[in-house]
């Protein structure tokens, strides 16, 4: 029942006097000149560093500006925390450029850690490609499956006449033999968990529709009133801050984007449901690093950053997006209007300058080049990103981790051709 | 400036729209309420530059001139002068002989006198330029490029003639005018001439070229067999694009300065024929060991169709897995198949193969028609054309150069370069990551050195290494303008 990936989001207040400072060391850690890199974190999947300004606010003043560090781990956050204070203390460089930072940093664990849980924000949604499958795991099983490769390139001539069952059993005998450090056991993830989750998910459902239909023409009524009213962000694409620099290398890429969340407690409140049902998808359906038919997204989250002010009609409320995904730029906003557009305008479309909406799913990101404008105005550049799997896509990942399962299993004809055919 | 409230008044709409109007819906009702407004017609036609509506097969000699401009007052004359001669798509405004089109690059509407302002919504990708984009577009060695490391391609002339000394007269016209304008001209591109006329044009590797195109609706009624229809707006500005939508037109002042025009896309893409060749050869040869001359040459014939997707004739290795089988070339089969139902898994066609990569059809995820969604999204019309002699076949097959320089000019047509050429090439064609695939790029445009696998059963065949079969000598990202808009730039 456990859930190996977690995701962690903290956001500190910069300390405005040391911004520079900040700004120096991660540079210097984005340039691996650091006595710090995140490389040295403790079974990370990925992680970054990146400073949320708040350069032209819409009404009021202008929000302090924000440290965030963005992680993918496995196990709990206490079990994660702590390993980072044990392995990699000297995060204390990055943090102790924050406001209210404890003077002894990580030495004073029990400080240290409430600081940090005190600055965590949760996941409002949270998808995950193989949530499931610890870091070492998928080093694992990336081995293996380099480890096939040579066994299957150094014999094929002698391999290839073999019929497919027996073929697979000679694999799976020279791995066992010849390389007895990897795990070639059959243990995969929980589906029963899935299972039970579904049927939650399903009563609970249930329960609220009564309400939910109550409520909904209220509720429909109030956003088409609202739509009809918003303005939206129009014209070509561009990308003015340069961003691309960091961006559309081959393999993996990431993004950052935040974006105040359209004033007002309805839209707040639209969010909430919305982000909920998608995480509840998310982790009891789409759970197979197939997100109706996207397969280019590692890890990927949004985070409701409040606003505390006390003028609630100076607040703005914003809403953080991290992504780890396969590809180009280009790509993954494609395959997001092409495959997914609905999902997307339900979340932005309560965003401030979101393309045009209709009734909450119906157009915004259907507009492509307003999208993809749009996207670029409220993308943060991500100052330091590391990834712990550099090189592999999620299809490799998964297609690893389905190729380890059945190694150890006994199969018959068709399945061992399936199998082989994977390699 | 992030979060903009204020909607962009360069991003109206051809008919003069208020701003409450820009919202998308709206937009979308007025363009699917007028059905001429979906593609080029009458007036429109006269107004595209021909190379939009024809690959000017029957000129079969061409030759691309590259110049940097220099005083702008001296440039808008020499264009002024060039607008007139800029070949239309209409039949009846074309001359008997000689073919014209002339793009210009950010850098050299800047040199135009044309304001930043304008230049400004140009595409991104545009403005960065090629030299700069090369680590998107995994050119290794951009600072080797022979055309437009510097900045320099401002001006690209098009000329097409019916025979070589048409072709030279053309070509002395053009570079003396431009000379005369105060142009600096980088020495002149000849193509390699067309062969048979009608029928498909082999590249340098010897395999058909050009099957699979967009039809652009408008001038010919029906697609011709090997083209299908996409969308005007994918191909010129000011039409409705595959979204539904008005693709962004640059306008100056009231003057909306794209509609009817283009982007153009031009790479001088080097070919090693004999190392294509000459490893496909050894290859063979190291699995079959020292036999039969005959198989060993129809292995390598097999192992090229397989990098390429194609056998030579252009039949599709889905359709003719095992040898090249002109009952797969015939008009109705040569481009109106799928990978998924019959070869999901690249048995026959590997999904690492170039044709696949450029065009993955049915097969890029998901459903039928929701991979057919996103492919029709990233269409680009092919223009180009080889230069350079061609290779002896026997040379080739030995692995034996020849000392000369050979290759494709890549050239293509879209509105948006970032979704166009720019696309294809990184998120398909060198993606090592392409269609569930390990660190493996395209075997014939990738940048070599990654391994290609070769489905088979009952164990797929890997080549550990392929060296680069092509290499990128350089190029640029331009702006094909309308004549009313080379008119307008030529005005200042």
């Amino acid at each position: 029942m456990r859930r190996a990936s977690t995701p962690l989001t903290i956001l500190a207040e910069i300390d405005p006097e040391l911004r520079d400072e900040l700004d120096y060391r991660l540079l210097c850690i984005h340039r691996q000149v650091d006595a710090f890199h995140p490389s040295q974190l403790p079974a990370t999947h990925f992680a970054r560093f990146v400073i949320i300004d708040d350069p032209t606010p819409s009404v009021g003043e202008r929000l302090p500006a924000l440290l965030a560090w963005e992680c993918n781990h496995d196990g709990t956050i206490d079990d994660y925390l702590s390993a980072v204070a044990e392995h990699t203390p000297q995060i204390d460089r990055v943090f102790s450029c924050c406001t209210g930072y404890p003077r002894d940093g990580t030495r004073n664990f029990d400080d240290w850690v409430l600081w940090m849980r005190e600055r965590a924000h949760r996941s409002m949604a949270f998808y995950t490609a193989y949530g499931d499958v610890s870091h070492q795991q998928v080093h694992n099983d990336r081995a293996v499956h380099q480890a096939i490769r040579e066994i299957i390139d150094a014999d094929r001539p002698a391999l290839r006449v073999l019929p497919p069952e027996e073929l697979h059993r000679r694999i799976a005998r020279e791995l066992a033999t010849r390389y007895p450090q990897l795990d070639i056991s059959a243990q995969g993830e929980g589906t029963m968990r899935w299972a039970f989750g579904k049927l939650i998910a399903v009563l609970a459902l249930l329960v609220f529709l009564p309400f939910a239909l109550l409520a909904f023409v209220p509720w429909y009524v109030i956003l088409r009133r609202k739509e009809r009213a918003d303005a939206a962000t129009a014209g070509p694409v561009h990308d003015p801050r340069n961003l691309w620099v960091a961006e559309d290398h081959f393999t993996q890429n990431q993004l950052t984007h935040i974006v105040d969340i359209k004033p007002g407690w309805f839209r707040v409140a639209t969010l909430w449901i919305v982000l909920t049902v998608i995480d509840a998808l998310a982790k009891l359906w789409y759970v197979h690093g197939d997100l109706g038919g996207i397969v280019t997204i590692h890890f990927a989250r949004w985070v409701f950053v409040p606003d505390r002010r006390p003028e609630p009609e100076l607040r703005r409320h914003r809403l953080l997006f991290f992504s780890n995904y396969d590809g180009s730029w280009e790509n993954y906003l494609g395959e997001f209007i092409d495959r997914a557009a609905g999902a997307l305008t339900a979340v932005w479309s309560n965003t401030v300058g979101f393309p045009a909406s209709r009734a909450l799913r119906g157009e915004g990101a259907r507009d492509e080049e307003g999208f993809k404008r749009w996207a670029r105005d409220c993308q943060v550049p991500t100052l330091v990103w590391w990834t712990g799997i550099s090189g592999s896509t999620v299809q490799n990942v998964r297609n690893d981790l389905w190729i380890r399962r059945r190694i150890s299993r006994e199969l018959d004809e068709d399945e061992a051709r399936a199998w082989l055919r994977r390699l | 400036m992030p979060r903009t409230t204020t909607p962009d008044l360069r991003s109206q709409p051809v008919q003069a729209a208020a701003p409450e109007q820009l919202t998308m819906p709206s937009m979308t009702e007025q363009l699917a309420s007028s059905d001429a407004q979906s593609h080029p017609q009458g007036v429109d036609l006269e107004e595209v530059q021909g190379l939009l509506y024809s690959s000017w097969a029957d000129h079969p000699y061409a030759a691309y001139l590259f110049a940097t401009l220099g005083e702008a007052k001296r440039a808008r004359a020499w264009l002024r002068q060039l607008a007139a001669q800029v070949t239309p798509a209409t039949p009846a405004l074309r001359p008997a002989h000689g073919r014209v089109q002339v793009a210009l690059s950010p850098r050299g509407l800047q040199a135009l006198g044309v304001p930043k302002e304008v230049i400004a919504q140009l595409p991104h990708e545009a403005r960065v330029g090629m030299f700069a984009r090369a680590r998107v577009l995994g050119d290794l060695d951009p600072l080797g490029f022979t055309l437009g490391a510097k900045d320099e391609l401002e001006v690209m002339v098009m000329v097409y003639a019916r025979d070589p000394a048409a072709r030279d007269e053309l070509v002395s016209a053009q570079r003396a005018a431009l000379q005369a304008a105060g142009a600096r001209l980088l020495p002149v591109e000849l193509s390699t001439p067309l062969g048979e006329p009608g029928k498909l044009e082999p590249e340098h590797f010897g395999f058909a070229d050009g099957i699979s195109q967009p039809f652009l609706r408008g001038l010919h009624d029906e697609p011709r067999p090997g083209a299908d229809p996409i969308p005007a707006g994918e191909l010129v500005l000011g039409y409705p694009n595959a979204y539904g939508r008005m693709p962004h037109s640059p306008r100056w002042g009231d003057f909306d300065l794209g509609r009817n025009g283009s982007y153009l896309v031009f790479r001088k893409l080097e070919q090693h024929v004999e190392r294509f060749w000459g490893t496909c050869t050894e290859q063979a040869r190291a699995l079959l060991g020292e036999g039969a001359p005959a198989a060993t040459q129809a292995l390598a014939d097999k192992l090229a169709a397989k990098m390429m997707g194609r056998w030579k004739s252009g039949a599709s290795l889905t359709l003719a897995p095992d040898y090249d089988d002109p009952a797969a070339t015939t008009a109705e089969r040569l481009n109106t198949f799928g990978y998924l139902a019959e070869d999901r898994d690249g048995l026959r066609c590997p999904i690492s193969s170039h044709v696949r990569r450029a065009n993955p059809r049915d097969a890029r995820g998901g459903t039928v028609t929701g991979s057919l969604t996103v492919t029709g999204r990233h269409r680009i019309l092919r223009r180009g054309r080889s230069f350079g002699p061609p290779l002896p076949e026997a040379m080739a097959r030995a692995g034996k150069g020849d000392g000369q320089a050979r290759g494709l000019y890549f050239l293509c047509l879209q509105t948006s370069i970032a979704r166009g050429f720019e696309f294809i090439q990184q998120s398909w064609l060198t993606n090592p990551g392409f269609g569930g695939l390990y660190q493996e790029s395209d075997p014939i445009t990738g940048p070599g050195g990654c391994p290609f696998t070769i489905p088979e059963d009952p164990v797929r065949l890997r080549l550990p290494s392929v060296p680069p079969m092509v290499t990128m000598r350089g190029g640029g990202y331009f702006f094909l303008p309308s004549r009313p808009a080379l008119a307008r730039i030529a005005e200042g």
